[in-house]
């Protein structure tokens, strides 16, 4: 072997031993359609204005409103969390080595600090706020898509790296509903829907599914 | 001045992809065992327990035999012969890389 294939070799051994390479495109999928599921049930069920396009910038949130907004978007995470969570764990190998479970927590911890840096924000930005207005919670999904989009980035150099590819459609979600706000809850599902469900199909077909 | 070094000075014993791969697999891990080897490695039964066999031969590495259960486990870990050697083959390899800009 020459010299530059012996390093090469070293390296994507190296890379094997330090990923979690077990994830579900099952998993991606049932996300992306949730995230669908939650776009339109928000609109249905709950009249509120600043969901869709024509928001009223100025209209004066009530803490009612605010409520159910974190309400419907903490249940929402913990329902995808606790689907997906449990459709990867379960296709996970039986005799699953010390060394992908170790990759496995460093892959939720990536998570982790991202959606809780988020929600931080997020949080701050409603509570802080003397007088919330519908442009603050305007920003709520871009910042979403930012913070979740960075995450998958991250996430893919523990994990698959094709989730840069999600990282970045996601991340570009967020950029156009921080520049487009009344364009923010539309552009937050083309990211988490659309961009998972392709994810998971890429994911299937590569894993021989 | 960084010393030079040749292609003729690398370790033979390292001058296969299975074998680069079991050493580098034994210098990030303590102890691993045969079906990790082989999950990581992408091998079969046999192509793996040969090139353990001929690395434990030279002293490289060496092997620890339990069970789990009723069933037998091996795991090997790599010596401090073959730790330093490996290391030295890396050193000699960035160096022949760096000196040549491959």
């Amino acid at each position: 072997m020459e010299p530059v294939e012996q390093i090469i070799e070293v390296q994507s051994v190296l890379d094997r031993l330090t990923r979690f390479r077990h994830l579900n495109g099952w998993a991606a999928v049932v996300a992306g359609i949730l995230s669908l599921i939650a776009y339109a049930a928000l609109g249905i069920f709950y009249d509120t204005p600043w969901l869709v396009d024509h928001a009223d910038p100025n209209a004066i949130v009530t803490s009612a409103s605010v409520w159910q907004f974190i309400v419907a978007i903490v249940a929402l995470f913990v329902i995808a969390a606790v689907v997906c969570g449990s459709i990867i764990l379960m296709s996970l190998p039986k005799d699953l080595t010390k060394y992908a479970w170790r990759n496995l927590l460093r892959l939720i911890g990536t998570y982790a600090l991202y959606i809780l840096t988020g929600g931080f924000i997020a949080f701050n930005l409603l509570f802080q706020a003397t007088e919330p207005t519908m442009g603050i919670l305007q920003f709520i999904p871009p910042l979403m898509c930012m913070m979740y989009g960075l995450a998958q980035f991250h996430a893919s150099h523990v994990s698959l790296p094709s989730l840069k590819f999600l990282g970045v459609w996601i991340l570009l979600c967020g950029i156009i509903g921080m520049l487009v706000p009344s364009l923010g809850w539309f552009f937050w599902m083309v990211g988490f829907g659309p961009g998972h469900i392709l994810m998971g199909i890429y994911v299937l077909i590569r894993s021989g599914n | 001045m960084s010393k030079k070094f040749h292609i003729e000075e690398l370790n033979k014993a390292f001058d296969n992809r299975v074998r680069l791969g079991i050493m580098t697999m034994l210098l990030a891990t303590e102890w691993c065992d045969f079906s990790m080897l082989k999950e990581n490695l992408g091998l079969t039964d046999g192509n793996l327990a040969s090139h353990l066999k001929s690395l434990e031969e030279i002293d490289y590495i060496e092997v620890r035999k339990a069970f789990i259960g009723k069933k037998p486990n091996s795991s090997y870990r790599a010596t401090n012969l073959g730790r330093k050697a490996f290391l030295h083959h890396l050193n000699i390899l960035q160096t022949i890389i760096k000196n040549n800009k491959i």
